[in-house]
């Protein structure tokens, strides 16, 4: 599908982060271990694998694919970033640009897209980032976020609790986490306790005779 | 009756007794009659309770082959009655494990997904939206249940709240066994609670004991769509419970006795939920533990639960 | 047909059957009000036992309950007829401790009382199952008896053995009237002594089943037991009262008031500590406040709105208060009609305060703090009338036989 190949973030972490959230030798908070295969692993133990992030928010075209989703482009599909306007002079922090959002912090583009190549994730430093190590970029500000997601208190799993019976599989930070608009939307919730005493209207207390008869009709 | 002075000693007015007891016999034959017209209702039940079903021993007194048929039983009665292909194993705890859950409360966003899942995985009544999960919507500021709503109906997070979840603490004092009056309900070595639906005589003292509202009713017979039954289902978890006895969360030992994590786990989008083995040093609820500063709640009962909460700031 | 000599078992082997036949056939002889009596009890019996069928059938749905509030009118009733059962040993108190002889005549009135009281907690029990198919699970050396862990095995035990210390002693006493013997105290009088201690041992267990619920702040409360007991020394009493006022007009039976004068005496004392309990409750719930005293708030003034209870209670508090005064009007407790009321007004007022002001208050809120109201539905009104009305069948009966043979064997000896 053209979509695929259109979208800007589309990386591949299939990563096993063993070292850094199952093995005894974990990482210390301060410098996390770069999430990659780890040989050191157990022979026994099934690997942890993060999810890979299928897409990252752009700028939405208005239509809809096949399972009702936006279709979304990335920037560069039609902007060229380098030159002009001047890196230095982008200093988007939360503007609405065909309908493409973000709210990150201070951050701009730049501070984590490399001027010189968009498709280009760069750290701080303006190390390149692999596409593996993509969790590093988003660590370098949310240390604690990291700490707990390498000891399993943050970020949604499946799959097994015990990694000697079978495999598991985590949530990416992007899973959740829209890149450039990264607080999680309000939703709501869909599924709500239908009790007996729930369903009829919550009038104050009726007599109790009607209730009686209430009740008792009604099942 | 002013008249007449009845006395214990045997003889008296012979004709007068006789036609005294036939009618006395009349009427106690009536009486019977109307008895059984009263009470025939429970024949419905008399089909429905088998004479193996009636006379099935203590989940704990049973051995593998009474196991074996109990369970082809089980599994034939979802045949019939829910129209469901299901299978029903028996799942032991795995030895050197003791199952222990912690939620990060500043995680948790009220999404109601985890509610939702247990719904389904546990084969609960459709109607009733049943599940062994209840979420507390609290305002920022206090520990206080009695400010707590759990039938909140808006986007979430709302704001000033924080969302408590509630469900069988599993605790290692549990005051739910203590007070059984039959031992249906005891505490297995991985620390889950667990019921034996076929043993349970159904008088809800458990209910009443249990400081969390973990427990439920089977008011009526659930009620689930054949397409709807999960078919893969442990004896004490969640095969289809029969009207009239009490369950619980059991940490979906049908799962978490094969190595996987729980429904309510791995619905839960926000990552609040940890789940693992707190025997082993390395696991992540070892580590939440040590390292947060985890609560629990009305510790002041002396439950002491397997569940504990955390905020992360 | 007795001649005093010591009896041998073959004799027994006969006449013991005898004598049931023959009291089953007296206890079943009576007046056309009787009978219409025991028809009309018999009438709502089958309405209940139908409604308890058809509870059985569809499951428990068909009452008010909920998980929030999981015992309702069944357990209230229960509750409140333990205490009516350890309340008829207060005629055996003054009967036997006391050797008040006049006592002696009617003592058989509350331990009769005692039975049927027995009888109709257990059913009350029985009906709130969700599977009484299942009751054999709870029959020891048959079930898996959980002793002495759980509560509810001690009040098992408790209650039966009570049941069967009153029936033993009653059913001595009547057959050795049947006998013509005296009766030979080495067989009755220690189980007397016993019923006595045990009476209030029912009521001691059944406080536990619910004050040792550390989960419920509500019943959670040392106090519980004594004022389970103070209540029920009350109600027991004022039933008797009234049954012996209606035998004298009713059946003509000679009652003497010399009794009557004694289970007012008692009733008085009773009432006021029930009522110093009540307020030490009270004041302890309201004074300190806090969330433990949620139920209490509920129950006396409605929270958040839900005060289905609120006239419930001060009803109960206004009725026992009132009686509580009546009894403390000797002058106008000599009119029969007074002392009548002042006895409903205590029994009636016990019954809503140890019922469902006890029970139900103790699920509001709930433990997550949600609060669910309860309102008994139609179904659990017909099975508790029911089990009123087979309570008074076998109180009736049992009375029918027994107080005719003692009324004759005291003339005999008088």
């Amino acid at each position: 599908m053209l979509r695929f190949g259109l979208i800007l973030f589309g990386m591949i972490v299939v990563a096993a982060v063993l070292g850094s959230m199952v093995g005894a030798d974990s990482a210390d908070s301060g410098e996390p271990a770069p999430p990659t295969a780890d040989l050191t692993a157990p022979a026994h133990q099934h690997p942890v694998e993060i999810r890979r992030p299928s897409r990252v928010s752009g700028v939405s075209t208005g239509q809809v694919d096949a399972q009702g989703h936006l279709v979304t482009v990335a920037c560069a599909t039609c902007h060229s970033l380098l030159g002009k306007p001047e890196p230095q002079t982008l200093e988007l922090t939360s503007v609405e640009y065909h309908s493409f959002e973000f709210a990150h912090g201070n951050l701009t583009c730049n501070s984590c897209h490399d001027p010189e190549a968009p498709l280009q994730l760069r750290f701080a430093d303006g190390n390149p980032v692999a596409e593996e190590d993509l969790i590093d970029l988003c660590s370098q500000c949310h240390g604690p976020q990291r700490t707990d997601f390498d000891h399993g208190a943050h970020g949604g799993m499946t799959g097994y609790w015990d990694l000697s019976r079978g495999p598991r599989t985590r949530n990416h930070c992007v899973s959740c986490h829209a890149p450039h608009a990264p607080a999680i939307p309000q939703i709501r919730p869909t599924f709500k306790p239908k009790d007996r005493f729930l369903s009829p209207s919550p009038s104050p207390s009726p007599s109790p005779k009607e209730e009686t008869a209430a009740g008792g009709s009604s099942h | 009756m002013n008249e007449e002075k009845p006395t214990l000693e045997a003889g008296s007015k012979t004709g007068d007794v006789s036609r005294r007891n036939a009618l006395k016999g009349i009427g106690a034959t009536l009486g019977a009659t109307a008895f059984a017209a009263a009470i025939s209702p429970l024949r419905n039940l008399a089909k429905d309770v088998s004479p193996e079903e009636f006379f099935q021993k203590h989940y704990q007194e049973l051995d593998d082959d009474e196991k074996t048929r109990v369970i082809e039983r089980l599994e034939a009665e979802a045949r019939s009655e829910y129209g469901a292909e299901v299978q029903i194993r028996d799942h032991r705890p795995i030895p050197g494990t003791r199952f222990v859950y912690a939620i990060n409360l500043s995680l948790c966003n009220g999404n109601g997904k985890c509610v939702e899942a247990c719904h389904q995985e546990n084969n609960h009544d459709r109607a009733t939206n049943q599940s062994y999960i209840r979420v507390l919507e609290m305002p920022n500021g206090t520990m206080d249940m009695e400010q707590g709503n759990t039938t909140y109906d808006h986007a979430v997070p709302a704001k000033g709240k924080f969302y408590l979840p509630v469900q069988c603490q599993q605790c290692d004092e549990p005051p739910c066994t203590d007070v059984c009056p039959v031992q249906a309900t005891w505490k297995e070595d991985d620390g889950i609670v667990v019921v034996d639906y076929n043993w349970c005589i159904g008088c809800r003292y458990c209910e009443a004991a249990c400081p969390y509202h973990a427990r439920r009713f089977n008011w009526e017979k659930p009620v689930v769509p054949a397409d709807d039954v999960n078919p893969d289902q442990g004896y004490l978890s969640n095969r289809i419970r029969p009207q009239g006895v009490v369950e619980k969360c059991h940490f979906c030992l049908h799962r978490t006795r094969e190595g996987r994590l729980p429904a309510c786990l791995e619905a839960c989008p926000t990552g609040a939920r940890v789940f693992g083995n707190i025997l082993d040093p390395d696991s992540d609820i070892r580590w939440i533990l040590e390292n947060k500063r985890v609560f629990v709640l009305k510790e002041e009962l002396g439950t002491k639960p397997s569940f504990f909460y955390f905020f992360d700031k | 047909m007795a001649d005093g000599s010591p009896t041998h078992e073959p004799r027994h082997l006969i006449s013991y059957p005898r004598f049931l036949l023959r009291s089953l056939s007296i206890a079943t002889d009576g007046s056309f009000a009787f009978y219409a009596w025991m028809t009309a009890l018999t009438a709502v019996a089958l309405v209940g036992a139908n409604a308890w069928a058809n509870q059985v059938t569809q499951g428990m749905i068909t009452t008010g309950m909920t998980d929030h509030v999981s015992w309702g009118l069944y357990i209230a009733n229960f509750t409140f007829f333990v205490g009516v059962a350890a309340g008829g040993v207060m005629m055996v108190i003054p009967a036997y401790l006391y050797h008040d002889e006049e006592m002696h005549d009617v003592v058989i009135v509350g331990e009769l009382l005692a039975i049927a009281a027995i009888v109709v907690c257990l059913l009350f029990v029985t009906v709130d199952l969700g599977r009484p198919d299942r009751f054999w699970h709870l029959i020891p050396g048959l079930g898996r008896f959980n002793f002495p862990v759980s509560m509810l095995t001690w009040d098992v035990i408790v209650l039966n053995v009570y049941l069967l210390l009153n029936l033993h002693v009653c059913g001595y006493l009547l057959y050795m009237r049947f006998l013509g013997k005296p009766p030979n105290p080495r067989w009755y009088v220690p189980f007397v002594m016993l019923s006595i201690v045990w009476a209030i041992s029912i009521h001691t267990v059944t406080a536990f089943l619910y004050c040792g619920l550390g989960g419920r702040p509500f019943w959670n409360s040392a106090v519980l037991a004594p004022r389970f007991l103070a209540s029920a020394f009350v109600s027991g009493p004022a039933f008797i009262i009234v049954t012996m006022l209606a035998l004298r007009r009713f059946a003509g039976i000679r009652i003497p008031t010399g009794p009557i004068q004694t289970l007012v005496r008692i009733i008085r004392v009773t009432i006021l500590i029930s009522l110093l309990m009540l307020v030490s409750e009270i004041f302890t719930e309201f004074y300190s406040g806090g969330a433990h005293t949620a139920s209490a708030r509920y129950l006396f003034l409605g929270l958040h709105g839900h005060d289905a209870l609120v006239p419930w209670i001060w009803t109960a508090v206004a009725m026992t208060v009132l009686a509580a005064v009546l009894f403390l009007t000797p002058a106008a407790l000599k009119q029969r009609r007074i002392l009548i009321l002042a006895c409903i007004l205590a029994f009636v007022g016990g019954w809503i305060e140890k019922g469902m002001g006890l029970i139900i208050p103790g699920f509001v809120p709930s433990t997550l703090h949600e609060i669910v109201e309860y309102t008994p539905s139609l179904v659990e009104w017909k099975i508790s009338a029911g089990i009123w009305a087979f309570g008074l069948m076998v109180y009736t009966i049992a009375l029918k036989f027994a107080i005719p043979v003692l009324q004759r064997a005291r003339s005999d000896e008088g």
